[in-house]
């Protein structure tokens, strides 16, 4: 009697690996594949490249602009100056050429003026130009879209089309376990498959290491750039178990195939985009008209500083005169005048601040929603753990707005405090602050904030959730569904 | 019927057909015997006109259809909605039971002709070609190695299938290297070797044995 | 004919005994339902605000009317009344969101200079944007190719994998008609989903039921036109269904991703951008300078453009209102050259993708969806052009009265101009050709005399 195979269980599980790779490779679409992938992903990474560093340059050179008229004004009253006003630049992560999350549709300008918050900011999409359908060009999309692709492309046979040809049940009485089986094809496919991981690991690395850091040296670009190769070889995984898993339950290769496309579709385009119309429905945003309104509100409550009629600052007035103990606000050592701009500015601040704070509440919840829908949909799951490593996610952006409010407070206060101290009482309308004093402002330096470990770990778990299903209904299929 | 004159044919620089010269009458089941690669595949591509000859002329008098060897049908159809449908392909439209009557005649059973496809045997899909053949008015059979995974009785079933063709006038070739059941089935046999019709002989009378000396003659006793 | 119609009729039968069929078309059917519905909410939310816009200014005019009760300079008035101007959806607005995603449709106008006050976006949250949305224009544009080029690369292949494809071939009396007819059938339910779609959003969005509406649906089922064509020569060319559906899926991807980011990339690295925050930075230099002027000098800048306010003589040497607005006016005068530059440049970029989207089909449907449902970008630069007007009527009524330095009382408020939104004639079409030559264009591949990959068995 001929012996067929003298190998043990590991040695059978191994062949069976190696033959899954050379069975790959043997097809001519996997070279194209294989050719369209690096193709896309240097095109993208390329084109990306180049509008960061465009845009690095632009904002920069506005930025110069910015302060060189900040400093060459003239004399000027300080509270003039205060709606002057100044601008706030949000750098650029380092890794935003990667993945540019929601900068191009969130301001990266922002226009910073005394007793207005949040009125003016410009960003990429208000340019109009887009005649994009599924969006942007990006290596983040290249990998979290197309690399899945190619995963259904080339594994949605392993299992159904040696059902089809029959060949599952001349393995299957080779004496090879069903776990054995599925071990084998799940190696081989990996293995076979390394050629495109690699390209998109190798693309991301050289991104991140090649763009000039905006935020001035990253220190934890390390660190971020070993989350995103993490998250993206766990939800590649995940991609791999999921078509292996189908591949199991179904009896024709051509089924499979259907149904991946299907789930791909469903997953990648349908739910995301379902995600956002459902929770803009669940927690619709004030329209700007109403969160005027809303401002209006608060400010009357809290008064007035320009109105010399208004109750509220009456009552400040006669405090003040009572803490410095004189009877007339030409009397006090200080301009009246500029503490009534420094009160005014903080209620609105205040009011800004509550009504901002509900704003941001309802984007919570709404991002809430999102996380929920997450759960359907793995390349969801996977764009927001993007997004935090790449420091490009909705978090930074709030970062943004807080720390230039904060700078804004404080130039403006500043400006206030000049007037009291500069400026008398009684040539407030016309007496003007030097010159000189402008370039005592220091510049807008935005800090970046630290990955939020919160939000990365909820997308990990549920990439490793859909893994493990991937896993688990891959091996049950293979045993139970001849 | 069937006419073949000095055919050649090669593709790939490998000469396929080198000069076979062969006349099928009508009224005949025509064996066409030979090793694998010898090529009677090829022969039954330019009769059908899916090849064009290098040289040499193919006349084939009466309508082709073509029976390969694994028939293959719409699993997801039955077998009679199969054979409306392709007979509606060749643009044959008729009641069902018309349709009906012609598969009960090949013996298919009632019940099953309303079964999914899926689920046939070789042998009935079979008779479901020959149907689709006969369905279209085809006098001239072609049948790529029929008895291959047949059951016994399905292969006498078919012997007599072919011989009430031929006896309503028609031709019917069938290539095959299985000699046991050559005897039953045809009239008249030729031998196919290294692209050359090497032995030409009527079948009458001639045992599988006395068959097999023949072949072994005709091809040289070896298939390559 | 009535063998056409009969194998028609078979065809049809034959695809819907396969699961997969169901499978798409429900699942096409299923986003679009989803799309109507999200659509209809965004909808519903934009007419809301329209409708509360009206009782948003009562309250502030009564704010303002209790504060200045007893009547008050109308600089004042001026300085504190904010106007709307909302430009109304257009009927099939909710059908595609177009620009609408980032374009305001009210913008509240004040007196002051009006360029700082035109670029003030809405409220949203980009994390939202950056998602996208899902509308009905979406499921044609994205959804329903992918579905024909699913339903009907296999028209070839998969009979060759089922092994049927001898017999089929030995006994179709045309192959070429073969491969159409089945291809079509397929193609026909498609686009029966579409319609399906289409009737339901005209229902459940209370859309109107007129000739633009189904000229819509003409416009969808045309962009589905080239991917026909597509579907038909990848079907004949390619051998294997994992050929075929990857040759389909390449080119789904190639057109509706590929294709128009590098469109968007093309027209952003060859156009100059419009440089909105530019125009800000100027105008606020501008105004600024001008406070700092002479405030005769700067005053004098104005009555060279408007001498019709010469007789009134100069103004005094310090504040007043006819110079603040004086002053503001010259301010957004001096920047009306960048600010003409601005839309040239915006208009310039769109022309720019127009062209190029004739070479890419699913670019130019999106635009045709847009431009009939009203979001394109020439709706969003005629509510610009409509709020710059309105703020010359502010203008007219304002400047007299506070040039005269007259005193304005609360029953004066009704006298107030306001906005009258005019119902915009649609703009026009453009032409469908392009769709017309890219559903032409891939027959130019299609094996008219060789059938490939003939069978030899």
């Amino acid at each position: 009697m001929q012996v067929i195979c003298e190998c043990n269980g590991l040695g059978r599980v191994l062949r069976v690996a190696a033959n899954e790779i050379r069975l790959t490779w043997r097809r001519k679409v996997s070279w194209y594949l294989l050719v369209s992938l690096v193709v896309l992903v240097a095109v993208a990474s390329i084109l990306s490249f180049g509008r960061h560093e465009r845009e690095q340059r632009r904002q920069a050179a506005f930025d110069q602009l910015v302060r060189e008229q900040w400093e060459g004004q003239p004399d000027r009253h300080p509270h003039r100056v205060a709606h002057y006003g100044s601008f706030a630049f949000k750098p650029k992560a380092a890794l935003s050429a990667y993945d540019p999350g929601v900068d191009s549709q969130a301001g990266r300008i922002r226009y910073l003026e005394a007793h207005r918050q949040n009125a003016l900011a410009f960003s990429e999409a208000s340019g109009f130009s887009s005649v994009s359908v599924l969006g942007e060009l990006s290596p983040a999309y290249v990998m979290e879209m197309c690399v899945p692709l190619i995963i259904v492309l080339l594994g949605y046979g392993a299992f159904a089309g040696e059902k089809e040809s029959g060949r599952a049940s001349l393995i299957r009485a080779s004496g090879l376990s069903a776990k054995g089986f599925w071990t084998g094809k799940f190696v081989g496919l990996l293995v076979a498959l390394l050629p495109f991981f690699v390209i998109g690991g190798l693309a991301i690395c050289l991104l991140g290491g090649s763009s000039p850091a905006g935020l001035a040296a990253e220190k934890d670009l390390v660190l971020r750039l070993s989350v995103l190769l993490g998250g993206l070889a766990l939800y590649w995984l995940l991609w791999l178990a999921l078509v292996l898993a189908v591949s199991g339950w179904c009896r024709t290769a051509g089924s499979a195939l259907t149904a991946l496309m299907g789930i791909w579709v469903m997953v990648s385009i349908v739910t995301p985009r379902t995600a956002s119309g459902v929770a803009a429905w669940l927690h619709p945003l004030p329209d700007k008209s109403e969160f005027a309104a809303k401002i209006a509100h608060q400010l009357d409550r809290l008064g007035d500083s320009h109105d010399p009629t208004d109750p509220v600052f009456a009552q400040f007035k006669d405090e003040v005169l009572r803490q410095h103990g004189v009877s007339r606000v030409e009397d006090l050592p200080f301009n009246y005048k500029g503490l009534v701009m420094a009160k005014g500015e903080e209620q609105s601040a205040q009011a800004f601040s509550t009504e901002l704070a509900a704003l941001r509440e309802l984007e919570h919840k709404q991002s809430g929603v999102i996380d929920l829908f997450s759960w359907l949909s793995p390349p969801l799951a996977m764009k927001r753990l993007s997004m935090l490593a790449c420091g490009t996610a909705p978090a930074n952006h709030h970062a943004f707005e807080d720390q230039s409010e904060a700078y804004r407070y404080a130039f403006v206060q500043k400006l206030n405090h000049l007037q009291q101290e500069h400026i008398s009482y009684a040539g407030n309308s016309e007496e003007k602050l030097g010159a000189e004093h402008w370039a005592h402002f220091d510049r807008f330096q935005m800090v970046a904030p630290r990955m939020d470990a919160g939000g990365l770990l909820r997308s990990a778990m549920v990439l490793g959730v859909w893994l493990a299903l991937g896993l688990g209904a891959g091996i049950y299929g293979i045993a139970f569904r001849p | 019927m069937i006419q073949l004159l000095d055919v050649h044919k090669s593709y790939q620089g490998r000469t396929v057909l080198d000069g076979v010269t062969l006349e099928i009458p009508s009224h005949r089941v025509f064996g066409l015997l030979g090793c694998n690669g010898a090529g009677k595949t090829t022969t039954l591509n330019l009769i059908l006109g899916n090849l064009v000859p290098d040289s040499g002329s193919v006349a084939v008098h009466g309508r082709t259809a073509y029976i390969p060897e694994n028939v293959a049908l719409y699993g997801e159809l039955s077998g009679l909605e199969n054979l409306v449908y392709f007979s509606a392909l060749a643009g044959v439209m008729e009641q069902k039971g018309h349709f009906r009557r012609i598969l009960l005649e090949l013996g298919l059973a009632s019940e099953a002709l309303d079964r999914r496809a899926g689920t046939y045997s070789k042998g009935m899909r079979q008779r479901v070609a020959i149907a689709i053949a006969l369905a279209k008015g085809a006098n001239v059979l072609l049948l790529d190695e029929p008895t291959s995974g047949l059951d016994p009785d399905a292969v006498v079933a078919l012997s007599q299938i072919l011989r009430k063709v031929a006896d309503q006038g028609g031709a019917v070739l069938l290539t095959t290297h299985d000699l046991w059941h050559l005897s039953l089935d045809c009239d008249e046999i030729a031998i196919l070797h290294h692209g050359r019709i090497t032995d030409q002989f009527p079948s009458s009378g001639k045992s599988a044995n006395q068959l097999s000396k023949r072949f072994m003659e005709g091809t040289g006793r070896a298939c390559q | 004919m009535r063998t056409l119609i009969h194998q028609c009729a078979w065809e049809a039968k034959l695809a819907f005994r396969r699961s997969s069929t169901w499978v798409i078309l429900g699942l096409l059917l299923g986003a679009g339902i989803v799309s109507i519905v999200l659509s209809g909410q965004r909808s519903q939310a934009r007419t809301e605000e329209f409708r509360r816009l009206e009782g948003q200014f009562s309250e502030q005019i009564a704010k303002l009317s209790k504060r200045y009760a007893n009547g008050e300079n109308a600089g004042y008035w001026g300085y504190y009344t904010a106007f709307p101007v909302a430009s109304p959806a257009a009927p099939l607005a909710a059908l595609s969101q177009g620009v609408e995603a980032n374009a305001p449709s009210v913008n509240w106008v004040r007196l002051l200079g009006i360029e700082p006050q035109l670029y003030e976006g809405g409220i949203h949250n980009p994390l939202l944007q950056t998602l996208g949305g899902l509308d009905p224009g979406f499921v044609m544009i994205v959804l329903a190719p992918l579905a024909l080029l699913l339903m009907g690369h296999d028209v070839l292949s998969r009979d060759r994998s089922l092994g049927v494809h001898p017999l089929v071939m030995s006994h179709v009396r045309n192959r070429h008609a073969l491969i159409w007819i089945r291809l079509l059938v397929r193609s026909a339910l498609v686009f029966a989903i579409t319609a399906l779609i289409h009737l339901l959003a005209v229902f459940m969005l209370r859309l109107p039921l007129d000739l633009a509406c189904a000229k819509w649906l003409l416009t969808a089922w045309l962009g589905l036109l080239p991917w026909v064509a597509i579907t038909a020569v990848l079907a004949v060319r390619l051998k294997s269904p994992q050929a075929t559906l990857s040759g389909a899926l390449g080119m789904w991807v190639t057109l509706v991703w590929i294709l128009p980011c590098s469109i968007n990339l093309l027209v952003s690295s060859v156009t100059d951008a419009p440089e909105g925050m530019e125009l800000t930075i100027r105008q606020r230099q501008v105004m600024h300078d001008g406070w700092d002027q002479d405030r005769k000098a700067n005053y004098r800048l104005f009555l060279e453009r408007h001498p019709e306010w010469r007789h009134l003589g100069d103004v005094p040497a310090e504040f007043s209102w006819r110079w603040y607005y004086a002053m503001h006016e010259v301010a957004d005068q001096a920047v009306s050259g960048l600010a003409k530059s601005y839309v040239d440049r915006l208009q310039s970029r769109s022309d720019l993708a127009r062209r190029l989207s004739w070479f890419v089909p699913t670019c130019y449907t999106q635009l045709l969806l847009a431009n009939q449902s009203g979001t394109d970008l020439d709706s969003h630069l005629r509510h610009l052009a409509g709020v710059r007007r309105f703020h010359e009527e502010l203008k007219g009524y304002f400047f007299p009265r506070i040039f005269h330095d007259r005193q304005l009382h609360p029953s004066d408020t009704d006298g107030f101009p306001r906005h009258r939104a005019t119902p915009e004639p649609p703009s026009d079409l453009p032409s469908p050709l392009p769709l017309l030559l890219a559903a032409a264009l891939p027959l130019v591949f299609y094996p008219y005399r060789k059938f490939p990959h003939d069978p030899t068995a």
